[in-house]
């Protein structure tokens, strides 16, 4: 994927293309998804979805319901589609035992053996990945998500965050290529959280593609800009959340202007047409425009023609609850 | 601390994985073995252990008994002569286990497959080299692994004890031809039997269920089948749906013996644990084709 794209209309349900540019060609998709759909029944999970996506993170958001978890499963190989196609690494992960070993999942339930100790679970997972010396290779996982190896204690026993740890080291276990973590922030608390971006943004560096589902958007912008909207089934947007802000024309964007005398200030902006509309706070205007450029062409000259010093102009909406709220506020 | 006294940072980031790979063979033989030793209480708490060991013991204790008898009173022409009439042939010996295989049916397949589904690790075992079915196929090895410590290893034991006591099969051939039907007719028995099992403990994700499951299953066949060919006098054919005995009349046809039901023909014997295994194969199939998905 790549961030300087341009994503589709919302709800267009229409394929996510790389732009032509003079940029070096972007690296070859490690998860490419065609035309998905997958129903159960009448009811319609995934409708028409089509992305690829590189190496580094990439936040699946969507609200409950939306089909994150059900295109997890269609890209881990655990269910088929039933129109499209779904490939990992180029191949069919649901006919390709090989690229099943190439990928790590961490499902979002607590699949887990509770009455086994973190380094038992792990080794068994790395068993069934074939991996040569189980053990050894979970005492690397464990450690790379701080874990202690040694701790005698059954994972039953394990708080939330460590459950999650012991989740994150099972899908690293095989050293995948394609990291599929579904909902993995769920549930901790904020040192934890933070440190579990960490791990992933390590990962994301060293090469690996990971695809991360979360409806903490705070959390998400911390992964990363890259997105995937899903609501109701349907690809709603994909690319850098900021530059799908921008292209959100028919909301005004929200921009705290802090000034000495707000009040005539305010009354200027409006009289002049420059803004759309405008609340005074305590110490603040809240500004909504539609036109960002031009605002910010004419706020300091206002400024300076009613003598009014202007101490900040800065953004409010800018981030990524503001986008999906926009995405799926009105499905 | 390195020698010198000199602290050092280690680097504790992410490591790639560059060994080999065993794939599907590797992922199977895992999951069998591992099965096995959630059965069998294996690296888990004593109290884990009772029910699996205690089974197993109730099941050897006829070949245990045979022996011990043999070996305390045989060696005598005369009394060996007594105890060849009195001890069970090998094709018989099974039965005598009967209770404690129903029970252990109703112990192994329930563990090994209910907790995988209740804790959510379908979808961990799926996103390895394994597919739905040869997860399957490393469930069946395991249940019907350990099927045979009941169905097999008490002959296999009788076989050895009696040979000690100068009561086994005469000669070497003879001795190699027994063992061979000993291993054939148990490996099929214990396999018929770890399907219907699996099956029957498929239904539910409640282990309690699945082990009440697959008990009903085998003895409420077997008491329906009773009553159908003893108290309703249907035809003596109705015993080929029987889940118990089918596998045991197998192990003797396999010896060449009548066995139990001499009026029902050999092909129909085999058709009928075939037929059972089929249906069970297909039932477990249809249960797990959209298992974690």
């Amino acid at each position: 994927m790549s961030e300087s794209s341009l994503p589709p209309p919302p709800g267009a349900g229409a394929a996510y293309t790389a732009p032509v540019s003079d940029a070096p060609p972007p690296p070859p998709p490690m998860v490419s998804v065609s035309n998905v759909t997958k129903a159960f029944g009448d009811v319609i999970a995934v409708s028409d979805v089509s992305f690829t996506v590189g190496p580094g993170i990439t936040a699946l958001l969507g609200p409950n319901g939306a089909g994150k978890s059900t295109l997890f499963r269609m890209l881990c190989g655990l269910a088929a589609p039933t129109s499209g196609q779904v490939r990992v690494l180029g191949r069919d992960a649901r006919r390709d035992a090989e690229v099943r070993g190439r990928i790590g999942l961490a499902p979002q339930q607590d699949a887990l053996f509770d009455r086994l100790d973190a380094l038992e679970f792990v080794s068994i997972a790395a068993e069934l990945h074939g991996v040569a010396e189980p053990e050894n290779e979970a005492r690397r996982v464990l450690e790379f998500v701080q874990l202690p190896a040694d701790d005698p204690k059954p994972v039953g026993s394990f708080s939330k965050g460590m459950r999650q740890r012991v989740k994150l080291a099972t899908a690293l276990v095989n050293d995948p290529s394609v990291l599929i973590l579904d909902e993995p922030l769920t549930g901790l608390d904020p040192v934890q959280r933070r440190r579990m971006i960490e791990l992933f943004v390590e990962l994301g560096e060293s090469g690996k593609c990971l695809l991360v589902s979360s409806h903490v958007l705070d959390e998400v912008a911390r992964l990363g800009s890259r997105v995937l909207v899903i609501a109701q089934g349907r690809l709603a947007a994909a690319g850098d959340y900021h530059a799908l802000r921008d292209l959100m024309d028919d909301r005004p964007h929200r921009i705290r202007v802090r000034v000495d005398d707000p009040r005539p200030f305010a009354a200027a902006l409006v009289e002049r047409g420059i803004v759309d509309g405008v609340s005074i706070a305590t110490d603040a205007l809240l500004v909504d425009t539609t036109d960002v450029d031009g605002f910010g062409r004419s706020v300091a000259p206002v400024a300076r023609e009613l003598g009014i010093r202007l101490r900040e102009v800065a953004p409010t909406d800018d981030d990524l609850e503001s986008v999906f709220r926009y995405l799926v506020g009105g499905r | 601390m390195t020698a010198d006294g000199h602290a050092q940072i280690l680097d504790r980031g992410y490591r790639k994985y560059d060994g080999k790979r065993s794939g599907l063979v590797g992922a199977v033989r895992s999951t069998a073995w591992h099965s096995a030793r959630s059965v069998l209480g294996l690296g888990r708490k004593a109290r884990h252990k009772i029910a699996p060991v205690l089974v197993i013991i109730v099941a050897m204790l006829p070949a245990i008994t045979y022996v011990g008898f043999a070996a305390l009173l045989g060696g005598d022409e005369f009394v060996n002569d007594f105890l060849e009439g009195v001890v069970p042939a090998f094709s018989e010996l099974p039965r005598g286990s009967l209770a404690a295989i129903v029970l252990f049916t109703g112990l192994v397949a329930p563990e090994a497959l209910v907790r995988d589904r209740r804790d959510g690790m379908l979808s961990l075992y799926l996103s390895t080299p394994l597919t739905r079915r040869t997860y399957i196929l490393a469930k069946v090895i395991a249940v019907g692994g350990l099927m045979s410590l009941v169905v097999l290893v008490p002959t296999i034991f009788y076989l050895l004890g009696m040979t000690f006591a100068s009561l086994g099969p005469d000669g070497f051939g003879d001795w190699i031809t027994v063992l061979i039907r000993i291993i054939v007719s148990g490996v099929l028995a214990s396999l018929v039997y770890a399907l219907i099992s699996m099956a029957a403990a498929s239904v539910t994700d409640r282990r309690a269920f699945a082990s009440l499951a697959v008990i009903l299953t085998m003895m409420g066949a077997l008491i329906v089948i009773q009553i159908l060919v003893e108290g309703a006098d249907l035809s003596v054919n109705w015993r080929l749906l029987d889940p118990v005995n089918m596998p045991m009349e197998m192990i003797g046809r396999i010896f060449g013996d009548p066995g139990d039901y001499p009026e029902i023909g050999s092909e129909r014997i085999y058709a009928s644990n075939a037929g059972w295994a089929g249906a069970s194969l297909g039932l477990l199939w249809w249960r797990y084709r959209k298992a974690g998905a």
